[in-house]
C-alpha cells in the first residue's frame, strides 16, 4: 500500500500536495482542467494526486 | 542609527527612500504606491485592479533569483507567471485572475495589502518563498478564497485573524512559518478540510472546540502545544489523519477517541501523555499509522489495539508500559522499545521502570479536559485518598489550568467529569464502543472523565487485566477502587518532575520536565539500522538566510523547526520515530554522551517502523535550485514597474500615507530565538520506509506548468515519495530570522533592492544563546555538538558554512541537493 499520507508529507516544509501549476489541491488529476475554479474532490485526504 | 540620536545624511536619504517605497494603511499593514500608466489597456476594470495588486507585490518583492516575476509587465497579466486566469464565476463572459501559484519560488518580500485587491481570487500558493511580515487584513476581501497556503516562509506575530474571515476558505496552510501565541478557537468552528499550522511557535491549550471542526485532516506538530487533548477530539466526524506530535500535551488520551471511525493516521509522539492507551482505540477500524511514542503511557496494551484490521505500524517505544499482548508482535511494523516489558528486548532500566511505578497512579479525571461550559461547579470532592502528592485538592476547577504537570489536580472531582457532556454518558451502560469487542463500553471512570487510565497503577503493579480483553475502557483492572468519586485522588500524578528520573544512565531519563523523548541515548543505537541514511544532511538552514540571492534555504529539507523555546525540550528529532533518535539534548546538558542505552538496540526493526514515515524515499531534496540559472537576465528592475516610466500622471492606487517613522514591519522578533537547538539533519530516519508511502503529496506532476518560461528552478517536489519524515524537524530556524524587512545587504549580490538599511540593526544580534547543534548524521551518531559557548560563530552573513553542518544560519547557498531525484516536475 503505498498510500500516501498529506499528513506525514507536511512535515516536510516543502512540500506540497499538488505539483500541478496554477491548479487547485483539490484537482490534482492528471489531465484535470486548469482552472483554478475547478475542483475534483472535497477533502484532501482523499484526493489522489495521480 | 548612531545613538546620539544625530543621522548621518546617508542615513536620512535611506530613511527618506524607504518611506516613498511604501506607506501602511489604516490596519498598519504596508502597501505600495503603484502608478498605472495611463496608456495601459485593461480588458475589465478587474484585471486593472490585479494589475495594481500585482505591480504592488512586484515592488514589495526583494528577491526573486528566479525570475518568476520578471514577465509582470504590462497589462496582460494574464500571462504573468504565477498568475492564473479563468472566466470569472460571477460572469462568464469576463477574466479575471483566479489563482497565484508560487510555489517554490525562493521569493524574498512581503504581502502588500494591495493583494486585497485580487476579488476572484481561489488559490494562493506561495509555498517554499522568503516572504515575511504578516498578511495584510485586506485579504478579508478575498471571498472565493479557497486554498490558502503561506508555508514555508517567515511569517511572523499572533495567528493572522483574518484567514477567519475568508468564507470560502478550505484548506489552511500555515505550517513552517515563525506564528507565535495563541490559535484562535474560532478557527475549530470554521468549515474548514485542512489545518496544517506544524512547525511554528504556536503556544496554548487547544480549546474544547476542537471536536467541532470538520477537517478531514490537522496537523499541528511542533509548535508549544500543552495541557489537555479535550476529550471532544472524538467529535471530529470527518477526521482521517492527526498528527499532535511533538508538542506539549500533557493529559491522559480520552477514551471518546474510539469513535473515529474514519482515522488512517493517529501520530501523537512526542509529547507528555500519560496514563494508559484507552481500549477503545480498539474501535478506530481505519487506523493504518498509530504512532504514540515518547510519552509516559504506562499500563498494558489492549489487545484490540493490534488486532485493528489495517493497523500497519504500531510505535509505542520510549513509554512505560509494562504488558504488550502478543498479538503485537505480528504487526507489519511496530515498535515496541525502551518500555518495561517483560521479556522483550531494549526496554528500559529496571530502575527507571521501578522509578516509574512508585509515582503515584494517574487520575486522568483531573486534567479536566471535558468539554467545559460551566464554571466552576463545585464540586471538589475529592475525598477519598489523601492522595499524596495531591495535595490540596482544590476543588477548584477552574477551566483552564489544567495544563502543566496535574499535580495539583485542579480540577476537582471527577474529573472533568461535569463538563464532558457528550459522549460518555454514564458509566456503564451505554457502550460506545464501537464495533471492537471488547471495547471499551463501559465508560470508564465514574468520573466521566476519560476512562482512560485511572488509575494506572503502576506498572508493573499490578496486573491488571492482563487478559486480553480490556474491556472496560481502558481502564482496567481496578475499576472498583479507583473511581472514587471525586475522581479521586486527585493526584497529581504523574508527574511531577521530579520522580523518574533514575538515574540510572543511558536511558533516557525522562526527566521531568522534558519529555523523555528526547532522549537522549537513543541517538545511537537504533538508528543504524536503517537503512536510509539517505537523508541527505542537508545542511541547510533553511530558515535564515538573508541574503538573499542564494536560493537556498527554503526548502531544504531538514529544516529547522521552529522554534527555539526554550523549554520545550528540545525535543526535536522527532522525527523519527524510532526512538532513537538523536536528539536533543535535553535541555542543558549538552554533553551528548549517548551512551547506548542499555540494550541497545538491536533490534532491528522491522521494518516499517515507525512510522514515521516513510522514510523511503528519497529525501526529497529539496530542490535544488539551482541558482539562478535561469533566466534571463533579470531585467533590470528598478522598481518601477514598466520600463518605460510612463509619464506622469500616475494616478495613485491609495494613497499613500506615507507614514513615517515606521520603520519596517514590525515583525521583528526580538530576540531571535535562541535556537539552541539541535540540529539534527535528518535524523532518523529509521524507518524503513514503511508503510505509507507519506507523501502525498505529490505526485508526478502532470503537465507542465502553463506558461512558464522558466523553469522554476526547482522543482522540489519532492514529495514524490514520501518519506515523511521529517525529520529535521524541529529546529528552529537557526538563528533568527531576519526579522521581515531588514535584510541588511548583506552582500548583496544581485539583488537590486536598495539596501535599506535595515533600520533596526539591532536585531540580530548573535542570538542570543548559541545553539548547539548536533548533527547526528543518521547513522553512527556523531554527535557533533557544538557546544554553546558563547561565541557563535555564526555571523549572519556569511554564507559558507561548511557545507555540512551547516550552522544555522547561514544559508545554504546551494546546496545541491544529492540527489535530486525528484522530477521536478515541469
Amino acid at each position: 500500500a503505498t498510500r500516501r499520507y498529506i499528513s506525514y508529507g507536511a512535515l516536510r516544509r516543502n512540500t506540497i500536495p499538488c505539483s500541478r501549476r496554477g491548479a487547485s489541491y483539490y484537482n490534482c488529476r492528471r489531465g484535470a482542467q486548469a482552472n483554478p475554479y475547478s475542483r475534483g474532490c472535497s477533502a484532501i485526504t482523499r484526493c489522489r494526486r495521480s | 542609527l548612531t545613538f546620539n540620536g544625530d543621522l548621518s545624511d546617508n542615513e536620512v536619504r535611506l530613511i527618506t527612500q524607504r518611506q516613498l517605497l511604501y506607506f501602511r494603511d489604516e490596519f498598519g499593514d504596508r502597501g505600495e504606491n503603484v502608478d498605472v500608466d495611463p496608456s495601459l489597456v485593461f480588458e475589465n476594470p478587474r484585471l486593472r485592479n490585479a494589475y495594481i495588486a500585482l505591480q504592488a507585490w512586484k515592488q514589495a518583492i526583494l528577491s526573486d533569483p528566479n525570475n518568476f516575476t520578471t514577465n509582470w509587465i504590462g497589462s496582460d497579466v494574464c500571462s504573468y507567471t504565477g498568475v492564473y486566469c479563468a472566466p470569472a464565476l460571477d460572469n462568464r463572459r469576463i477574466r479575471t485572475v483566479a489563482g497565484i501559484d508560487l510555489n517554490h519560488a525562493d521569493i524574498a518580500g512581503y504581502l502588500p495589502q494591495e493583494l486585497g485587491l485580487l476579488t476572484d481570487l481561489a488559490l494562493f500558493h506561495i509555498n517554499s518563498n522568503r516572504f515575511c511580515g504578516t498578511v495584510p487584513h485586506r485579504f478579508n476581501r478575498l471571498k472565493l478564497l479557497f486554498e490558502l497556503d503561506l508555508s514555508n516562509n517567515r511569517f511572523a506575530g499572533i495567528f493572522p485573524t483574518v484567514v477567519l474571515q475568508l468564507p470560502s476558505l478550505k484548506f489552511l496552510d500555515l505550517r513552517f512559518n515563525e506564528f507565535e501565541g495563541p490559535v484562535p478557537r474560532e478557527l475549530f468552528s470554521k468549515d474548514l478540510d485542512a489545518i496544517f499550522i506544524n512547525h511554528n511557535r504556536f503556544r496554548f491549550e487547544l480549546p474544547d472546540n476542537l471536536g467541532d471542526s470538520p477537517v478531514s485532516v490537522i496537523v499541528v506538530a511542533n509548535n508549544h502545544f500543552h495541557g489537555c487533548i479535550p476529550t471532544s477530539l472524538g467529535d471530529m466526524r470527518n477526521l482521517e489523519e492527526i498528527i499532535f506530535m511533538e508538542n506539549g500535551f500533557n493529559s491522559c488520551l480520552p477514551s471518546q477517541i474510539g469513535r473515529l471511525k474514519n482515522v488512517t493516521v493517529f501520530d501523537f509522539s512526542f509529547n507528555e501523555l500519560v496514563g494508559s492507551l484507552p481500549a477503545s482505540i480498539g474501535g478506530m477500524v481505519s487506523m493504518e499509522q498509530l504512532n504514540v511514542a515518547h510519552n509516559r503511557f504506562s499500563g498494558k496494551i489492549p489487545a484490540t489495539i493490534c488486532q485493528l484490521p489495517r493497523l500497519e505500524n504500531f510505535t509505542f517505544s520510549y513509554n512505560f508500559f509494562t504488558g504488550e499482548p502478543p498479538v503485537c508482535l505480528g504487526l507489519p511494523g511496530f515498535d515496541d522499545r525502551r518500555n518495561c516489558l517483560p521479556a522483550r528486548p531494549a526496554q528500559r532500566s529496571p530502575g527507571q521502570c521501578a522509578a516509574f511505578s512508585s509515582l503515584p497512579p494517574v487520575d486522568c479525571g483531573s486534567f479536566g479536559c471535558g468539554r467545559s461550559t460551566r464554571p466552576p461547579v463545585v464540586v471538589p470532592s475529592p475525598p477519598t485518598t489523601p492522595s499524596p502528592g495531591g495535595s490540596p485538592p482544590s476543588p477548584s476547577i477552574s477551566p483552564s489550568p489544567p495544563i502543566t504537570v496535574p499535580s495539583p489536580p485542579t480540577t476537582p472531582s471527577p474529573g472533568g467529569s461535569p463538563p464532558s457532556p457528550s459522549i460518555v454518558p454514564s458509566p456503564p451502560s451505554t457502550t460506545p464502543s464501537p464495533g471492537s469487542p471488547p471495547t471499551s463500553p463501559t465508560t470508564p471512570t465514574p468520573g466521566g472523565s476519560p476512562p482512560s487510565s485511572p488509575t494506572t497503577p503502576t506498572p508493573g503493579g499490578s496486573p491488571p487485566s492482563s487478559p486480553t480483553t480490556p474491556t472496560p475502557g481502558g481502564s482496567p483492572p481496578s475499576s472498583p477502587t479507583t473511581p472514587s468519586p471525586g475522581g479521586s485522588p486527585p493526584s497529581p500524578s504523574i508527574s511531577p518532575s521530579p520522580p523518574i528520573t533514575v538515574p540510572s544512565p543511558p536511558s533516557t531519563p525522562t526527566s521531568p520536565g522534558s519529555p523523555p523523548s528526547p532522549s537522549s541515548p537513543t541517538p545511537s543505537s537504533p538508528i543504524p539500522s536503517p537503512p536510509t541514511p539517505s537523508t541527505p544532511p542537508t545542511p541547510i538552514s533553511p530558515g535564515q538566510n538573508s541574503p538573499p540571492i542564494i536560493p537556498s534555504p527554503p526548502f531544504t529539507g531538514p529544516s529547522p523547526p521552529s522554534s527555539p523555546s526554550p523549554p520545550l525540550p528540545p525535543v526535536i528529532p522527532s522525527p523519527p520515530i524510532v526512538g532513537p533518535t538523536p536528539s536533543s539534548p535535553p535541555p542543558s546538558t549538552p554533553t551528548p554522551v549517548y551512551s547506548p542505552p542499555p540494550p541497545s538496540t538491536g533490534y532491528p526493526p522491522p521494518p516499517p517502523f515507525t512510522g514515521y514515515s516513510p522514510p523511503s524515499p528519497p529525501p526529497p531534496p529539496p530542490p535544488t535550485f539551482s541558482p539562478s540559472p535561469s533566466i534571463p537576465p533579470p531585467p533590470p528592475q528598478t522598481y518601477s514597474p514598466f520600463p518605460p516610466p510612463p509619464p506622469p500622471p500616475p494616478q495613485t492606487y491609495y494613497p499613500p500615507q506615507p507614514s513615517p517613522s515606521q520603520p519596517p514591519q514590525s515583525p521583528i522578533y526580538g530576540t531571535p530565538p535562541p535556537s539552541p537547538i539541535p540540529y539534527l539533519p535528518s535524523p532518523p530516519q529509521f524507518a524503513s520506509p514503511p508503510p505509507p508511502a507519506p507523501y502525498y503529496y505529490s505526485s508526478p506532476q502532470p503537465p507542465p506548468p502553463p506558461h512558464y518560461s522558466l523553469p522554476p528552478p526547482t522543482p522540489t517536489y519532492h514529495y514524490i515519495s514520501p518519506p515523511p519524515p521529517p525529520t529535521p524537524i524541529h529546529s528552529p530556524p537557526p538563528q533568527s530570522h531576519p526579522p521581515c524587512i531588514e535584510y541588511s545587504p548583506p552582500p548583496p549580490p544581485t539583488v537590486h533592492y536598495n539596501p535599506p538599511p535595515p533600520p533596526s540593526p539591532a536585531h540580530y544580534s548573535p542570538p542570543p544563546s548559541p545553539p548547539v547543534y548536533y548533527y547526528n548524521s543518521p547513522p553512527p551518531p556523531p554527535a557533533v555538538h557544538y557546544s554553546p559557548p558563547p561565541p557563535p560563530v555564526i555571523h549572519h552573513s556569511q554564507p559558507p558554512p561548511p557545507p555540512i553542518y551547516e550552522g544555522p544560519l547561514p544559508p545554504i547557498p546551494g546546496i545541491s541537493y544529492a540527489s535530486p531525484p525528484p522530477p521536478p516536475f515541469y
